[in-house]
């Protein structure tokens, strides 16, 4: 770690620059000398000057290399790099959405206080009931039916004797009219050949024949 | 459109940056590129002791940086400093320290190549030396003796004050003349020896 200058050091190194040894006034030369010799002074003087152009060659004769670099293609969004403050916002708003989702519990600490069990009711549980169907019983007399068989009993004496039917082949009471086998009730209603008006429509072929 | 375009030249850094972060606009970013990569390049040439090949990597990756990371500039702030930050740190992060170099072999080399060698040789000493300076050491020194910054456009780089860079300017030359003062070119010895 280098210390800082005092005055007299800043004051040689602001010579450095420009004079050297010889040029400087007698004051001048007497500060320097309370810091280091003269050749000391002389030689830095020279480091410092001779510094100037000793890379002037190479610098002058340097090609500098075509740039490649697409200046489009750096602007996509995924290959793009973002500043810091865009990730901490970013983090920022995404705690802010979950304290918005859920509110934090606060812990309250007493150093001195007692201790107490609080019991916290964070669910209220209710149990409704609704009553649709009433149900009314009324006193109603019981009716009973009974039904009984009696048996009935039928004397018969002797003497009895169910009427029966007729004899009623031998007795009819109705004639009944026969038909006549001869007549014919379903005459046919055919002609021949010879007497029929519409064989003129046909082939007299059959005709000659 | 067309206005724009044919203005787009005459914008400033920042302006341009706004437009290319607000609009994508690739002939703003083609500008930036035109007016930084070339001293850029340079600086990693430096930061890399001339390796040119890494320097021109680290050019391609800044930009890749730039275009990945605009929406961090401030527009309120200068182009510059930003882009030397990220140049900085990218040093930082792949940064390795040098294998030790043995600078007696190369002033035998280089002696028998060229008869008028000391001068040459403490060129080359001084860049080795500048390369394995620590890094919060190198790149002050780097952005104020070889690239010319000022003091303030130095400490809004290196995200410091005004006092640190003149305290680690200080010690990295300190440092540095610690190490090379027996390779100094002997006219300059004799010249000491005679004040």
């Amino acid at each position: 770690m280098d210390k800082h200058l005092n005055e007299s050091e800043k004051l040689i190194q602001q010579w450095l620059e420009t004079k050297d040894f010889e040029s400087l006034s007698d004051n001048e030369k007497a500060l320097v000398l309370n810091i280091m010799d003269k050749n000391e002074y002389q030689l830095q003087y020279k480091i410092i000057s001779e510094s100037a152009d000793l890379y002037e060659n190479e610098s002058i004769n340097a090609v500098v290399p075509p740039i490649q670099v697409d200046v489009s293609g750096s602007s996509t969004f995924w290959f793009k790099s973002h500043p810091i403050y865009h990730t901490i916002l970013a983090v920022a708003a995404t705690v802010l959405i979950m304290f918005w989702i859920k509110t934090p519990s606060v812990f309250v600490i007493k150093p001195n206080g007692t201790t107490q069990f609080i019991t916290q009711h964070d669910t209220i549980e209710i149990i409704k009931e609704i009553m649709d169907t009433v149900i009314i019983e009324k006193e109603k007399p019981i009716y009973l039916e009974k039904i009984k068989y009696v048996d009935n009993t039928i004397e018969y004496s002797n003497n009895y004797c169910p009427q029966q039917q007729e004899d009623r082949l031998l007795e009819p009471g109705i004639t009944i009219t026969l038909p006549d086998s001869k007549f014919n009730s379903n005459p046919t209603k055919t002609n021949a050949i010879k007497d029929d008006p519409t064989t003129s429509l046909v082939f007299n072929i059959l005709l000659t024949d | 459109m067309f206005v724009l375009k044919k203005n787009i030249n005459r914008l400033t850094d920042e302006e341009l940056m706004k437009l290319f972060i607000e609009k994508d606009h690739q002939g703003a970013f083609n500008v930036i590129y035109e007016r930084y990569s070339k001293r850029l390049l340079g600086y990693f040439i430096k930061m890399f002791n001339g390796d040119l090949p890494q320097a021109q990597d680290f050019v391609q990756d800044l930009f890749i940086r730039i275009v990945e990371k605009k929406h961090l500039f401030d527009t309120e702030k200068k182009l510059y400093s930003w882009i030397f930050t990220i140049a900085s740190n990218m040093c930082k992060t792949s940064f390795r320290k040098p294998s030790a170099i043995s600078l007696t072999s190369w002033k035998e080399t280089l002696e028998q190549e060229v008869p008028d060698i000391d001068k040459l040789v403490f060129k080359k000493i001084l860049r080795a030396e500048i390369y394995q300076l620590e890094h919060h050491h190198k790149v002050v020194f780097i952005l104020r003796h070889l690239e010319r910054f000022s003091l303030e456009e130095i400490a809004t780089i290196t995200e410091t004050n005004i006092g640190t860079v003149k305290s680690r300017l200080f010690y990295a030359t300190k440092t540095i003349s610690k190490k090379i003062k027996n390779y100094a070119p002997e006219d300059w010895v004799d010249t000491f020896k005679l004040g």
